[in-house]
């Protein structure tokens, strides 16, 4: 897994350098650590296929038995269903990986690069150069 | 606020010297214009133009390098100059890091052409009318021989006023009376470089073409004696994209509003 996310950063790079620019033309990513794949496993609570952003409700598990709620912003549908997602893509319930640009506050939010489902199977969120 | 433009259009000797840069025709300043050839004024007329059938979409795969050539930094005015160093050390402390984009106003000409989304063109008898997925924009470009309005009488919008004319295959347009500070150059700010509001009397001059099935081509130059010390000429390539046009609204999920100082307006993280 580690192996993957490190090919995922390479990568992405380039690829974030041009989402900050162009693909992301809407707001700044001045709160995203652009440079930082952070990835978590759990369970998604809810995806919204909304402009601007995509949006997934995201619980993880802690260490102390509990489960952290992270909200991941991600790009917009009209982008998305242009590069193979669509509405269905992420379900409640469904149990993936995901990889984030992490929020710089620390707040339990940040970016979606990446999923990588139960499969193997992984879609990219952000530009992404194989 | 919206503060009109005084006296008649200032920079149209800048246009001129940048028509004859073009080799194109003369931008007529007012009054009906005599241009040659199809000028697409009827339905018979408009069956002969190109066909541009299709949604297109800025190449930036093809034109990483473009990033770095979106802003003409090296040709800005002193004064253009003193408010680029300002912005820029303004974000580090926190300010402008949040464009006005970001609480869902559209971008104005000319960053309104360069957005992560197509763009799809129609044509009707004397007008080109220029969709825009991103932020549900339209131009339309009146190719029926009309002048720009008097400066004194037209309010600055967002994108503009556009005429324009055929020249052979080219759309040549023209387009002024776009207000100052409508959005993010590359990260924030003005259009022209970041952090720099383009003056009330930019004037735009695009020329438009398909170079083959699944190319298109704008090459814009930009005329703005207060901010730029040259007329401002880039190439900015399109490809053709599958599909078509769809729905943006922009307000539907946003929650990434912007502070008036351009902080960031609402907590992201979690749920």
């Amino acid at each position: 897994m580690m192996k993957l996310v490190r090919a995922a950063t390479a990568g992405l790079a380039a690829a974030s350098a041009l989402a900050a620019g162009s693909a992301l033309a809407h707001h700044s990513t001045a709160m995203f650590d652009m440079r930082k794949n952070v990835t978590l496993t759990g369970t998604v609570r809810r995806f919204d296929w909304q402009n601007p952003h995509t949006w997934i409700v995201f619980e993880v598990p802690n260490e102390s038995g509990g489960i952290d709620e992270y909200g991941i912003e991600g790009m917009s549908p009209n982008y998305l269903v242009r590069v193979g997602w669509n509405i269905n893509t992420l379900k409640p319930g469904d149990k993936v990986e995901l990889t984030i640009h992490p929020l710089k506050d620390g707040e339990k939010g940040g970016f979606d690069v990446s999923v990588k489902f139960p499969s193997g199977k992984v879609m990219y969120n952000l530009p992404h150069r194989p | 606020m919206r503060v009109g433009v005084k006296g008649v259009w200032p920079t149209i000797g800048m246009a001129l010297a940048a028509a004859a840069i073009l080799g194109v025709a003369v931008v007529p300043a007012s009054g009906a214009s005599t241009y040659r050839g199809n000028q697409g004024r009827t339905w018979a007329q408009v069956a002969k133009l190109p066909d541009w059938q299709g949604i297109w979409q800025l190449d930036w795969e093809h034109n990483l390098s473009l990033l770095g050539g979106m802003s003409p930094e090296e040709d800005l005015t002193p004064k253009a100059e003193a408010e680029y160093t300002s912005f820029i050390s303004k974000q580090k402390f926190g300010e402008d890091v949040q464009p006005q984009t970001a609480n869902c106003l559209p971008p104005g000409m000319p960053q309104i052409m360069t957005q992560p989304y197509p763009i799809e063109f129609l044509f009707n008898p004397g007008k080109v009318v220029i969709l825009i997925e991103a932020y549900e924009q339209e131009r339309t470009v009146y190719t029926d021989g009309r002048p720009h309005p008097e400066a004194s009488t037209l309010a600055p919008t967002f994108q503009g006023d556009s005429i324009g004319h055929w020249d052979g295959d080219t759309l040549v347009v023209d387009t002024v009376g776009v207000l100052p500070d409508t959005g993010p150059g590359p990260h924030t700010g003005g259009g022209i470089a970041s952090g720099v509001s383009h003056d009330v009397a930019m004037r735009i001059i695009e020329r438009i073409r398909e170079v083959d099935h699944d190319h298109m081509q704008i090459t814009r130059t930009i005329i703005d004696p207060p901010v730029l010390v040259k007329p401002w000429t880039v190439t900015l390539p399109y490809v053709r994209e599958k599909g078509d046009l769809l729905e943006y609204v922009c307000e539907e999920g946003n929650r990434d509003s912007a502070t008036p100082n351009g902080r960031p307006g609402e907590r992201i993280g979690g749920p």
